[in-house]
C-alpha cells in the first residue's frame, strides 16, 4: 500500500504538468467556468430561461472526465516521452497496482472541479440550491470520477502508438460532450450512439447527478450510481489488460522510448 | 556644391533606409506567413482542428435547431464560425514565440533587423486563415442541422464586419504570443484565454445578456464592437451609420492592442537577453 501511494505521489508530481497553481487554476477552475457560462448563456438566449438549470449541472458534471482524461492521458504521455518508461517496464512490480498509481492523486480533481463549477454556476448564473440531497451528489461526484479515471487510464494505453495526447482527449472529451445527455438527451440520439452513451463514463452518473438537486433519495439513483461504477470497473478491467498488452507490444516493436 | 546637398543626401539615405527596411519587413513577414501555412496545412493540424471544434459545434446546432428565435440562430450561425477561428487561431498564435524559442530558432528573429512583432504577425496571419477553413465548415454544419436559412439584410456591409472582425480578431489574440513568455509559459494557459475570448466577444449572444461584470471586460475587448457590427449587418437592426460607429470602436481598440503587444514584444526581447534565456530554459 505504501509503495501504491508512493508510486502515485511520484507520478503525480513527476508528470502532471498542470500542478503548478497557475495553470491548475487556468485548466480546473476557469477554463470550465467559462465553457459552462458560455453553453447556458446561448441555451437561455437561443431557448429561454427554463435550460439554464439542466445545462448548468449537465455542464458541470461534464467538467470531471474532461479534466480527469486530460490530466491522466498526459500523465501516461510523459512517461514516454520522459524516456522513464522502461524504468517502469524493468522493474518486477505488479502492472495492476502502477496502472492505478497512475490514477490515485487525480481524483481529488473531480470534487475541486465540481465546487468549481457550482460555486461559480450560484455566483454568476443563480444556480439554485434549496432541494440538493448532498450525499446522493457527492456520491454521484464519486462515481463520475472513478469512471471517468479509468476510462482516462485504459485510453492512456494507446500513448504506446500514438503520442499525440491532445487529439486523443480532445475525441474523447467530444464524445463524452454530444453522447452523454450533457445538453442533447440520449432519447433525441440515433439508436446506435444512444447504445453507445450507454458504455460511455458520466451517462450513468449524470442521471444520479440530476437527480440530487432534485432532493431524490437514494434509493431512486442507486441503479445509475452503480451504472456508472460498472462502467468505470469494465475500463478498469481492459485497462490493466491493455496496459500489459501495451508493454508486450512496446518491447517487441522497440517502441518503449521511440516515437512510433 | 550647395548648402543643400548634404541635406539632400541625407534625406535620400533615410528614405532609401526606409524603404529597404519596409521592403526587407515585408519579405519577412510573407516568409514568416508561408513558414508557417506550410507547417499547418499538415493532416494532423487538420484533425486537431475538425475534432476540436466538431463537437461544440454539433452541440450549438442542436440548440438552434431547437430554437425558435431568429436573432440567436443567426447569432449562432456566424459566431460558431468566429468561435472556432478564435480558438484555433489563439491558441496557436499564443504558442507562435514559445515555439520559436523551443525550436532554438529566436536566435536567428534576434539577430535580424526584423522586429519580432513582424515575422509573429506573418505567423498568427498564416494561423488565422487557416481556421478560416474549420470556420467555414462550422457555418456549413450550423446551417444544415439547424435548418434554418440565415438571411443577410446588407450584405455588403455584413462581409465588410466579418473581415473587420477577423482583423481586429486577429489583433486580440496575437496579444497572447509575447504574454505566453512574460508569464513563464504556463501549461494549460489557453484553457481559459480560449473561452475567456468567447464568452466575452458576444461570439454567439449579444452583451447584454452577459452578468455585468462580464459585461464591462466585454467592453474593452475589439471583437465584442465588431461582433455587434456584423449582426447590425446581418439582420438589418442598425444604420449604417450605427455599424460604423462599431467598426472605428473594434478598430480602435484594435490598435491599442497591437500597441501594447509591439511594447509587449519589446519587453520579451529585453528579458530574453537581459536572463541569457534564449535558447535555454
Amino acid at each position: 500500500m505504501r509503495n501504491f501511494v508512493r508510486q502515485a505521489y511520484y507520478n503525480y508530481r513527476g508528470l502532471f504538468t498542470w500542478l503548478d497553481w497557475p495553470s491548475y487554476i487556468t485548466t480546473v477552475v476557469f477554463g470550465p467556468v467559462l465553457s459552462i457560462i458560455m453553453f447556458t448563456l446561448v441555451g437561455r438566449f437561443a431557448l429561454g430561461p427554463a435550460v439554464v438549470r439542466p445545462y448548468v449541472i449537465g455542464l458541470v458534471a461534464q467538467y470531471i472526465p474532461f479534466i480527469i482524461s486530460a490530466s491522466i492521458l498526459q500523465v501516461f504521455v510523459h512517461e514516454k516521452q520522459n524516456a522513464t518508461l522502461s524504468i517502469v517496464y524493468s522493474s518486477r512490480g505488479s502492472r495492476a497496482v502502477i496502472f492505478f498509481s497512475r490514477q490515485l492523486f487525480h481524483l481529488p480533481n473531480g470534487f475541486v472541479i465540481v465546487s468549481a463549477g457550482l460555486f461559480f454556476s450560484w455566483l454568476l448564473l443563480g444556480l439554485d440550491f434549496a432541494q440538493v440531497n448532498w450525499l446522493i451528489l457527492i456520491l454521484a461526484v464519486l462515481t463520475i470520477t472513478l469512471s471517468s479515471s479509468a476510462c482516462a487510464a485504459f485510453l492512456g494505453n494507446f500513448s504506446i502508438v500514438y503520442t499525440d495526447w491532445i487529439l486523443l482527449y480532445r475525441t474523447f472529451a467530444g464524445v463524452i460532450l454530444v453522447l452523454t445527455g450533457v445538453i442533447i438527451p440520449i432519447s433525441s440520439l440515433p439508436p446506435p450512439l444512444a447504445a453507445l452513451s450507454q458504455i460511455l463514463p458520466l451517462t450513468h452518473g449524470l442521471v444520479a447527478f440530476r437527480a440530487a438537486f432534485d432532493g431524490a433519495a437514494v434509493q431512486a439513483v442507486w441503479p445509475s450510481l452503480l451504472g456508472e461504477l460498472t462502467v468505470g470497473l469494465g475500463y478498469a478491467v481492459l485497462g490493466v489488460i491493455g496496459f500489459q498488452v501495451a508493454e508486450i507490444y512496446a518491447k517487441k516493436k522497440g517502441l518503449v522510448e521511440t516515437m512510433a | 556644391m550647395s548648402w543643400a546637398d548634404p541635406i539632400n543626401r541625407g534625406l535620400s539615405g533615410l528614405l532609401g533606409n526606409r524603404r529597404e527596411f519596409v521592403v526587407g519587413n515585408f519579405y519577412a513577414l510573407i516568409g514568416a506567413f508561408l513558414q508557417t501555412w506550410r507547417n499547418v496545412r499538415r493532416t494532423a493540424s487538420f484533425a486537431n482542428f475538425v475534432i476540436a471544434g466538431i463537437p461544440n459545434v454539433i452541440i450549438l446546432a442542436w440548440i438552434a435547431n431547437k430554437s425558435d428565435n431568429p436573432l440567436a440562430i443567426t447569432y449562432i450561425a456566424l459566431g460558431s464560425s468566429l468561435m472556432l477561428v478564435w480558438t484555433n487561431a489563439v491558441f496557436r498564435m499564443g504558442w507562435a514565440l514559445s515555439d520559436e524559442r523551443w525550436g532554438g530558432l529566436l536566435d536567428a528573429s534576434l539577430v535580424s533587423r526584423t522586429p519580432i512583432i513582424v515575422t509573429m504577425l506573418g505567423k498568427s496571419l498564416a494561423l488565422c486563415f487557416f481556421s478560416l477553413l474549420t470556420g467555414a465548415g462550422a457555418f456549413a454544419v450550423i446551417l444544415i442541422a439547424s435548418q434554418h436559412a440565415i438571411s443577410i439584410a446588407n450584405l455588403p456591409l455584413a462581409i465588410v464586419s466579418l473581415a473587420i472582425t477577423l482583423f481586429v480578431m486577429i489583433c486580440a489574440g496575437f496579444i497572447f504570443s509575447p504574454i505566453t513568455v512574460l508569464v513563464g509559459e504556463p501549461s494549460g494557459l489557453y484553457a481559459t484565454v480560449m473561452p475567456f475570448g468567447v464568452v466575452c466577444s458576444g461570439f454567439l449572444y449579444p452583451i447584454h445578456v452577459l452578468p455585468e461584470a462580464l459585461q464591462f471586460i466585454a467592453r474593452g475587448l475589439p471583437t465584442s464592437w465588431a461582433m455587434e457590427g456584423v449582426i447590425m449587418a446581418a439582420t438589418g437592426s442598425g444604420s449604417t451609420g450605427d455599424i460604423v460607429g462599431k467598426w472605428a470602436i473594434a478598430l480602435g481598440l484594435a490598435v491599442v492592442f497591437l500597441f501594447i503587444t509591439q511594447v509587449l514584444f519589446r519587453l520579451v526581447e529585453q528579458r530574453i537577453r537581459v536572463t541569457a534565456a534564449l535558447t535555454t530554459f
